[in-house]
């Protein structure tokens, strides 16, 4: 189950339709118990790709890493990232699939004609799966 | 003292830890150094064809990108920093 701050909710949306029609993306910081995820922020981050930022993000690495020492410095992690889906479903892509990490948890945010719409959950089958794997995203449920 | 290494979330149940120390005097051969600690560390972070780090992962040391340093060759000392940070990427098309 993922729990998603109220404020990390305004968060995602505002900057989904902010980035429209490209693709945001960001870092959520909060903490891990089992499969319960709580995330206390959603924090923007840029999305680097130049050549096709409307279908394609790339997050920002320096700024990965500053959200992460930033978590630290509060007690918290980092447990998953978000980006949008501009005109195009809340659904993975085979990009998202095999770009996706292990044990962290990725909202897809859908953006219909710069107005947002929906976001929906997912997770790799595989705790362990690292860049160039073969695991499956499983959807998670976002608490209401 | 050594340097100390985060790793992401999905090589903890490798390391243990999201924090780990390790020795070395570059950022190759502190690789190699959690490699003795934690066997199976090394494929993951490197493409073994190459031994460099693979493309889908970022290093930083110190807070400052190890691509826009000297890299795998980056020189390291007692009581730095070094961040493994993935490559987080991804879209509808």
């Amino acid at each position: 189950m993922l729990a998603i701050s109220a404020d990390g909710r305004r968060a995602i949306v505002a900057d989904a339709e902010r980035a429209y029609p490209h693709e945001c993306c960001g870092v959520f910081v909060g903490r891990r118990s089992g499969d319960d995820i709580e995330v206390v922020r959603a924090v923007p981050a840029a999305n680097e790709n130049t050549d096709r930022p409307a279908v394609w993000y790339d997050l920002a690495p320096a700024d990965f890493e500053r959200i992460a020492r930033e978590a630290r410095a509060d007690g918290l992690d980092v447990v998953g990232f978000y980006h949008s889906h501009p005109d195009h479903p809340a659904r993975p892509s085979e990009g998202d699939r095999s770009r996706a990490l292990g044990s962290y948890v990725y909202v897809i945010a859908a953006v219909e004609k710069g107005q947002y719409k929906e976001m929906t959950a997912w997770t790799l089958d595989d705790d362990m799966a690292f860049p160039e794997h073969s695991a499956k995203f499983v959807a998670v449920p976002i608490r209401s | 003292m050594g340097i100390k290494v985060r790793v992401p979330a999905p090589l903890q149940k490798l390391t243990g830890s999201a924090e780990v120390q390790a020795d070395g005097t570059t950022v190759a051969e502190v690789i190699a150094g959690m490699e003795k600690a934690f066997p199976g560390v090394k494929d993951k972070l490197c493409d073994p064809a190459t031994g460099k780090v693979r493309r889908y992962l970022n290093v930083f040391v110190n807070q400052q990108d190890a691509r826009f340093l000297q890299g795998e060759a980056t020189p390291v000392k007692d009581g730095d920093e070094i961040s493994i940070v993935p490559a987080i990427a991804g879209g509808a098309r």
